[in-house]
This record gives structure tokens, sequence and C-alpha cells, in this order.
């Protein structure tokens, strides 16, 4: 049995920040994450990094610490974020009085904005529809979740945390009302373990309450279910918003090569088992179109549903999603329930993961008696490429390849431009359309990293592999032959991981009805006969 | 938004536009149309640096096009990365030039004789290849005086159509202006020649934007009205052909009024012998032609299959008796324009070639037919045959002469083309 001081369970946005917290100020710490990282909430979202506008109006507290977080994160963490800019467009069909009102909140809560004319607004987004009244800027930015959570992870290892990912906490070990330590159980593997420690964080978002009833404690947590569609190619510049109370389909979101559009807001049991229905697609598509005209024609590379775990303490029998606060509680177990050494952090924004880890860190620390203070907001996250490894990888890569691949190792970049250096084979580009390297394909899966890849879907999590049109069609297969020529997998190992990953990006698929993601889709079957039947379960009947 | 703007979302990543790719099969380093074209677009759409030296090399053939299952505007958008990509400032140079034949033309041919003279020159065609990066092996097609005028009207009141006569017609071979005229009004045409521009493929093919622009404008100007009035255009270049049937290759998007007339003038347009083809069609193509002995090769033009309409002059050689036609079908030629005389790109363009020049080797025609002026140029290049427009053939046929037959008639004094290395000390061409 290990020990630790801390055990961290969930490996989102809030989970990772909490490591790296308590690794800069020296506490040692394990996270566990049931699945892949950013496999919940974290994983699901839009990506947007707000920059408050969006809750000046309705909840002036969580606009302004997303203003300040906005900030802070694109300090820490640059290469996380891609500071596209945002706007508020103000469109015809919408109560003109919220114009004013969210002019007014936005200077009050700080948000710098300035007013764009129709015209103006429409330079900087040429395929706005021609009838919006104009637009407010605002510094929203694109943050890409799966590259925040390692950063923070990848950071906190080298400051002695760890982590442990498909570790799924099976009970909580209490003695005297004193949380002991986990057992966790290795969903690959089987295997069971337990880890001793002082103090166990409840960091798993929509799992929290589940979690926090192994303590024998109620963590209220409402699961609210937002469907978001991924377009094939950017429709847009800057992240779209649409200036309206919080709505369905009113954020577009600029994330890497596509675009997001968002969301819906459904009441659902559970976090597990989310699909989304054609009606709800249908109408998230008609809501687009009246922002960007033609959208409805564009293509859907893929539709996910995520959960907003919402804390609600209060009767929520009335309440809907949207109306519930988007600040997070931080319930320190000891104190309220008498369990102590146990807390959960809950609700909550990505915009907020940092606040969030360094509430949860600050009560931990004070447990603990250790008298450090959070610096997080003033340790970046990861250092810049040298110049040196910069001008290498443009020798021997396209400088495209070169400059996306920079973009996701950072100063990792280094061993795999070595390893090119040595192997020129390794430069093939494997994923054509995120142009992945075979070299990145086998750092990724080898054990040099410090958060190996364990299936073809974590992969594409720490590469973008798979996760452009072909969504794995050809890519997929190159990385099942990749496992096994680097001998991390048997062939038969091998052939089942790639049957697993088909099967996880035809679910991603099935939702979507019309348009050239179906003949994608047909083109994957017939190559590899992969998944029809699901297609045919998730209420596809027609297009296939 | 822009309707095509969309059709990057057509691609499945199928790579039968890489299959098709004559630079791809000749150098495997090109990173082909699929990663050029629909793949980095959407790269390019985000931000990310995309120039690459590489779109350079795309002949602007149109295959990838043509072979796309799902309508992917493939060359459309390596032609804007095209555009966009920054060149060594003399290849700029060169290419400025060479983005303006209709400039060049005009230049020349004030004194045509002097300029053929300094062109022929082996002192002169080696500096332009220091200077300009001009490949010293190719020699520049002769300029003739640009002599090429309407017909005077004959007094029956005969259909008219415009001949579009483009720049290698106008100052180049006036002579087979002439003949095209000749050859329309035996077939009940009136013709009258357009006083057009450069049609804008080589300002596309050289990443000129603003100059095929410029020239699309002029041209859609100059042939607008006569569109209006019922007329239809006729191209007996290839090139010229492809890019008024393509709207001017969607240059003039976004520019709704030119735009609009542009389509209708793409909507109007004839090649040559699709023109004759349909008078073929309605039993009214002039068939006096007298038996002419002669074994052809004919080579389809990459912009003639662009243009959708079979391989009208094929069958129209083959209407005259005695002459039989061996379609080669071997692809691309490498020629595409001006991409042939880059020094940089005269290996690719003649490993391109290859097929095609061992085809015409194998069937030993007399001559090769082909509509392309470039083509012949390349043809006569890589191999040992002559190569003419099949509209000379078909005026010849009327009056019973055979073309001048047998082996091209190079004039160039020591000339490094094939058969000239290998002829016999003193023999004559």
């Amino acid at each position: 049995m290990e020990a630790t001081q801390v055990v961290i369970i969930g490996g989102g946005a809030t989970g990772a920040g909490i490591l790296w917290d308590l690794s800069l100020r020296g506490i040692s710490a394990i996270l566990l994450e049931q699945g892949d990282i950013a496999n919940g909430a974290t994983g699901r979202c839009h990506g947007l990094l707000h920059s408050g506008g969006r809750y000046a109006v309705k909840d002036p507290d969580t606009a302004r610490e997303c203003v300040a977080e906005n900030r802070i994160i694109k300090a820490v963490a640059p290469h996380c974020v891609d500071e596209v800019g945002g706007i508020f467009v103000k469109c015809a069909q919408d109560d003109p009085a919220f114009f004013e009102q969210w002019w007014r909140a936005a200077g009050e809560v700080g948000i710098r904005s300035h007013r764009l004319s129709r015209e103006e607004a429409r330079e900087l987004e040429p395929n706005l529809a021609a009838d919006i009244l104009g637009a407010f800027t605002c510094p929203d930015a694109h943050v890409d979740v799966f590259r925040l959570v390692l950063a923070n992870l990848e950071a906190a290892v080298a400051r002695g945390g760890r982590f442990l990912t498909y570790s799924e906490v099976t009970s909580i070990l209490s003695a005297d009302g004193r949380v002991r330590g986990v057992r966790y159980r290795n969903t690959r593997s089987g295997e069971e373990d337990e880890i001793s420690c002082e103090v166990v964080i409840n960091a798993a978002g929509g799992w929290a309450q589940g979690i926090a009833a192994m303590a024998g404690v109620d963590v209220p947590v409402l699961c609210d279910k937002g469907t978001l569609l991924v377009l094939n190619h950017r429709l847009n510049r800057r992240v779209i918003n649409r200036c309206r109370k919080s709505s369905d389909a009113d954020i577009l979101v600029p994330a890497g090569p596509v675009c997001i559009l968002g969301t819906s807001s459904i009441r659902v049991p559970s976090p597990e088992g989310l699909a989304a229905s054609r009606e709800e697609v249908d109408h998230l598509l008609r809501l687009g179109d009246e922002l960007i005209p033609g959208l409805v024609n564009a293509r859907i590379l893929r539709i996910f549903c995520g959960v907003r775990p919402l804390y609600a303490p209060m009767p929520v029998e009335v309440a809907r999603g949207r109306e519930i606060s988007r600040g997070f509680a931080l319930l320190d177990h000891g104190t309220r329930d008498g369990v102590s050494g146990f807390i959960s952090i809950v609700g909550g924004k990505l915009t907020t993961y940092r606040l969030m880890a360094a509430a949860a860190c600050d009560c931990v620390a004070a447990k603990l008696g250790v008298d450090v203070e959070c610096t997080t907001d003033k340790t970046p996250l990861r250092p810049a490429v040298d110049r040196t490894t910069h001008h290498r990888a443009i020798h021997v890569l396209p400088h495209p390849v070169a400059e996306m691949m920079e973009r996701r190792l950072g100063p990792e970049t280094d061993q795999v431009i070595q390893a090119i250096e040595t192997r020129p084979d390794l430069a093939e580009v494997v994923c054509e359309c995120e142009l992945v390297t075979r070299g990145e394909l086998e750092y990724v899966l080898g054990g040099a990293t410090p958060a190996p890849a364990c299936t073809i879907a974590d992969v594409g999590r720490r590469t973008r592999l798979g996760f452009g049109p072909c969504q794995g069609t050809f890519c997929g297969y190159k990385a099942m032959l990749a496992g096994f020529q680097t001998h991390r997998w048997t062939a038969s190992e091998a052939a089942t991981e790639f049957s697993a990953y088909l099967h996880e990006r035809a679910k991603g698929q099935a939702f979507i009805h019309q348009g050239k993601q179906v003949e994608q889709l047909d083109l994957n079957y017939d190559l590899y006969g992969a998944d029809r039947m699901l297609c045919a379960d998730s209420g596809k009947q027609d297009g296939i | 938004m822009r309707l095509d703007d969309l059709a990057i979302d057509n691609c499945l990543k199928c790579s039968l536009c890489n299959t098709v790719c004559p630079v791809l099969a000749a150098d495997p380093r090109y990173p082909g149309p699929k990663r050029l074209g629909p793949e980095l677009e959407r790269l390019r759409r985000e931000g990310i640096s995309t120039d690459t030296e590489w779109v350079e090399y795309c002949l602007g053939c149109h295959r990838c096009d043509l072979v796309c299952p799902n309508q992917v505007n493939v060359s459309e958008m390596i032609a804007r990365a095209k555009a966009a990509h920054r060149k060594p400032l003399v290849r700029g140079l060169r290419d400025w030039w060479f983005a303006r034949p209709g400039l060049l033309g005009k230049l020349t041919t004030i004194l045509p004789a002097l300029s053929n003279f300094a062109l022929s020159m082996k002192p002169a065609r080696s500096l332009m290849s220091k200077l300009m990066q001009i490949a010293p092996q190719r020699k520049f097609p002769k300029y003739a005086r640009p002599d090429l005028r309407s017909p005077a009207m004959t007094g029956n009141a005969r259909q008219r159509v415009v001949f579009f006569p483009g720049c290698f017609i106008r100052y180049n071979r006036p002579g087979l202006g002439r003949t095209v005229i000749d050859l329309l009004e035996r077939n009940g045409l009136s013709v009258e020649v357009a006083s057009t521009e450069c049609c804008g493929v080589p300002a596309l093919a050289n990443g000129d934007a603003a100059a095929a622009r410029s020239v699309a404008r002029a041209n859609v100007k100059a042939l607008a009205r006569q569109v209006d009035s019922g007329l239809r255009i006729v191209t007996a270049c290839s090139s010229c052909g492809h890019m008024l049937k393509t709207g001017f290759g969607g240059i003039l998007e976004g520019d709704k009024k030119f735009a609009c007339a542009a389509q209708k003038i793409a909507s109007n347009t004839f090649d040559l012998a699709e023109l004759l083809m349909a008078q073929a069609d309605a039993g009214k193509l002039n068939t006096n032609f007298q038996h002419t002995a002669l074994r052809l090769a004919y080579h389809a033009p990459c912009h003639q299959k662009s243009q959708g309409i079979g391989r009208p002059w094929y069958h129209l050689l083959r209407m005259i008796p005695g002459v039989t036609v061996e379609d080669m079908d071997a692809g691309c030629c490498g020629m595409s324009g001006t991409y042939g005389f880059k020094q940089e790109k005269y290996p690719v363009s003649m490993e391109i070639g290859k097929e095609l020049f061992a085809s015409i080797d194998a069937a030993r025609p007399q001559m090769v037919a082909t509509e392309c002026a470039t083509c012949q140029m390349q043809i006569e290049h890589g191999t040992s045959f002559k190569a003419i427009h099949p509209a000379e053939i078909l005026l010849q046929a009327y009056d019973g002469l055979a073309p001048t037959k047998g082996r091209k008639d190079c004039s160039i004094d020591e000339c490094e083309c094939g058969p000239c290395r290998q002829k016999p000390e003193g023999a004559d061409h």
C-alpha cells in the first residue's frame, strides 16, 4: 500500500490544477482518474476561456472571477490558449434592452469592451448575418482543454506529483470519523490497490455525488447536459456570443482548425450515457444559422454531450440549469458532516479551475499545517520552446507540421525532433488532418512521456490525432499499427484497441443525420465494417 | 458566406486526387493536392502559417478537381495558397513577366525579328538562365507581327461568333488565328475577333491574383456586350477556353456584377472543336475533306479535359478520309504553360512528360496533333516529332494538302533538343 499526503479524485481541469498547486506547495499528492485525462466535463465543453461577458448581467461575482482568471490563464499557460478574442453580437431578434444592460454590467465587472457597428462587426466576422445590429468586443479566448490538463499534470509530475489514469476509486477508507485512504481499481487490468493518505479531495465533477456517498456524505450535484457540435472548419475568427440571456446555441468558438457550436441545457440524472436527440441537433443548427447564415449546411464532424456539474444546495426542483450559479463551492466535510480529512470542490467553470484548485489547496494546506501561499497565478506551466529546437524542427519537418508539434509538445518537442533526426521515417505525417507525425505518435505511446497514452483515443487527446474530418478512419488505423510496431500492444491487443477506438469515434458521429460526415462514416464502414449497428441503435435510421 | 467556402467540407480524405496528380507521381516529395488543398486550407483558416514552396509546383492541370467524387475545388484552394506564397526576388520578377504574356507579347512584337533573334541566341538564353532562372534547355516560341484582324463581313447574313484568340495566337501564331477563322467561315459561321487581353491563366498559374483579376475584368467588359447580344465565343486554345468556361476560375467572386457576367460568358463559350462537333451533330459540318494520308498521334491537353467536352478534336480528325489517329491518353505533358520554362521546375516538367513521350515514340506517328501551344512545345522538346494544332490539319484537308510531313522544323542553331543533338553533322532538319 502506497502512502501520500493527499489523494485527488478526478482528472479534469480542477483535479489537475489541484495536483499542480499542491506540488508547488511541496505537498505530496496522487491523482486518480477513472478514465483518461479530461474525461468528464472538462473534455466535453466549448473550450471557451470566458472573458466574463456571459455572466456579467446575471452573475457578476462569477463574471469578476472570470475576468481575473482569464488574464491569469493567458499569462501562465499561453501555449494552451489561442487568444482569438470574442464578440457579443446584437441580433435583431433579441431584446434590445439587454444590450445596454450587458454594456453597463460589462463595464461594472471590468471587461474590456468596445462597441462595434454592424459594418465593423461584419468586417471582423464576414460570415455574420447581414441583419445584425452591432456587437461588443470582449477578451474571450479558446483554451485547448486537453493540453491545459496535460500541462498541469506534467508540470506537477516534474515537481514530484503523481497521477494514475484508468484508476477508479471503489471505496474511501475511513476510521474514527477520519478518512485514511482510498481503494481503487485499474479499469484496464482489473487490479485493485489502496493508497493511504491524510486528506482526500473530491474533484470528480459530475461523479462527485457518488464519490461523496462513498464517505457517507451528501453533496448535491445536478447534471445539466449540454450538446455541442464540432464543425469541420472555422467559420469565425473570434468567439461569437449572442448578446442575450443565456440560451441555446449562443456561443460559437473557433477551436484549433474547427469551430464548436453549443450548447443546449437539459437536466439529466447521471453524467454517463448521454445522447443527443435529432431535434436537439436540428434546434442548435437552426439557432446557429441565425448568427451565421449557411452554418446549417456546414459539415458536422462530431456531436458530443457533456454535463455541467452544478452545485445546488437549495431546493432545485424549480431551478433550471442555466439559472443555478456557476460559482463553485468548497465543502469541508470535517466541519460540515463530521468526516475529517475529506473535502469536495464542486460547481464552477473551466475558466475558474485554477481558482477552485487554489481554494481547495488553501484548505488542505491549513489542515496539514503547511504554510505556503498559492503561486499558481504566477508560475508558468511550461517553459517556452527554445530557438535551437525550433530551428531543428523546421529543418526536418514542413513548417506547419513543426509549428503544430511545438504548440502541442512544448519543450518535449526536443525529444521527438531528436528521434526524427536519427530515424527520418518518423517525420511521416500520420494524421493528415491535424498534422501529427509518426514521431509524435510513437512518443505519446512510449514510456518517455510523463503522461503515456493507453488507448488510441488517449493518443487523440494528447496530439489531436483523429480529431479531423476523417475522425480516425485513416490515422486511427496507422496508430494501431504504430502501437504494434513499437511493441506497445500485441497483435490482438492492437486489434482490440482499434475496434474500441472505432466504436468511440462512431459514437460521436452517430447523431449526425445529414451531410458529408455521413458519407465519411460510410467510407469508414466500407473499410472496416465497424459499428454500423451502433449507428442504427442510436436512432440514425436514415442516411446510412 | 461564399458557397464554395464550404466545398472544403466535402473532402472525405479518399486520396483520389493524389492518385491522379502528375507532380506527385513525378516527385514523391511533393505533398500532393490533398495536403496542399483541403487539408492545409483548414489550417490556413485557423491562421497557421502553412506557406510552403511546394504550392508553386502545382501544375494547375485540374486533374484533382475532375477526379474528386465530392466536388472539392482542390486546385482553386492551391491557387489561392500560391497567390499568398512569397517568392524569392529573382523568381518573383521572372514570374511577374510570365504572368503577363500579353505585355511580353506587346513589347517583343514591336520588332519581332529582333526579339526572335535575341531570344534564340545561346548567350542570351544562358544569361536568362542565370539572371531570370529560365531553363536554358527551352527555346522560346517565335514572335510574329500581331496582325490578326476581324475579316470583312460577307454579304449573306450568317451566324456570327466571337473568336477569343489568346496571347499565343495573337503574338506568336497569328497564322493559326487565320486558320481558325477560315475553318469557321467554311462552316457557315462569320467571325469577329475579340479585342481582349490575356485570359488570365498565366497570371493565376504564377500566383499573381491581382493581375488575373485585372485581365479577367477587362475580358468581362470586352465580352459581356457581345454575349448579351446572343453571340457565342470560340476559343482555339484549351487554356483560354478553360478559363472562360470556369467564369475566370472564381477570381471574380465577391464582385457580384463581374461574377454574374463571367458566368454568362462561361455558359456561352465553346471550344473550336466543340463548336464544330455541334455543327456536325446538326448535320451542318462541312465534310468536303480530301483524302489525306496521315498517321497522327493525338494528345488531349489537361485544360481540354477539364472542360468536360469529351475529345472533339479526336473525333473531327477521324472524319478526314485517310487519316488515322491514335489517342495517346498518356496523362499530362508536364509543360503547363510557363511552368516548364522555370529552371527549378524543368526536371519535374520533363519527368512528368516521360509517359507521353514514350507513348508518342512507340506510336511513331507522322506528327502529333494537340491544341495547346505549350503542349506542342513540350512534345517537340521531348520527342523527335512535330506537333501542330489539329485545326491546321482540318483546314488543309479541305484543300487536300497534307501538312508538312516528318520531323519538326527546328530553326535554332545549336538547338539542344533530342533530334537536333542526334542529327548527323551538316544534315538538314
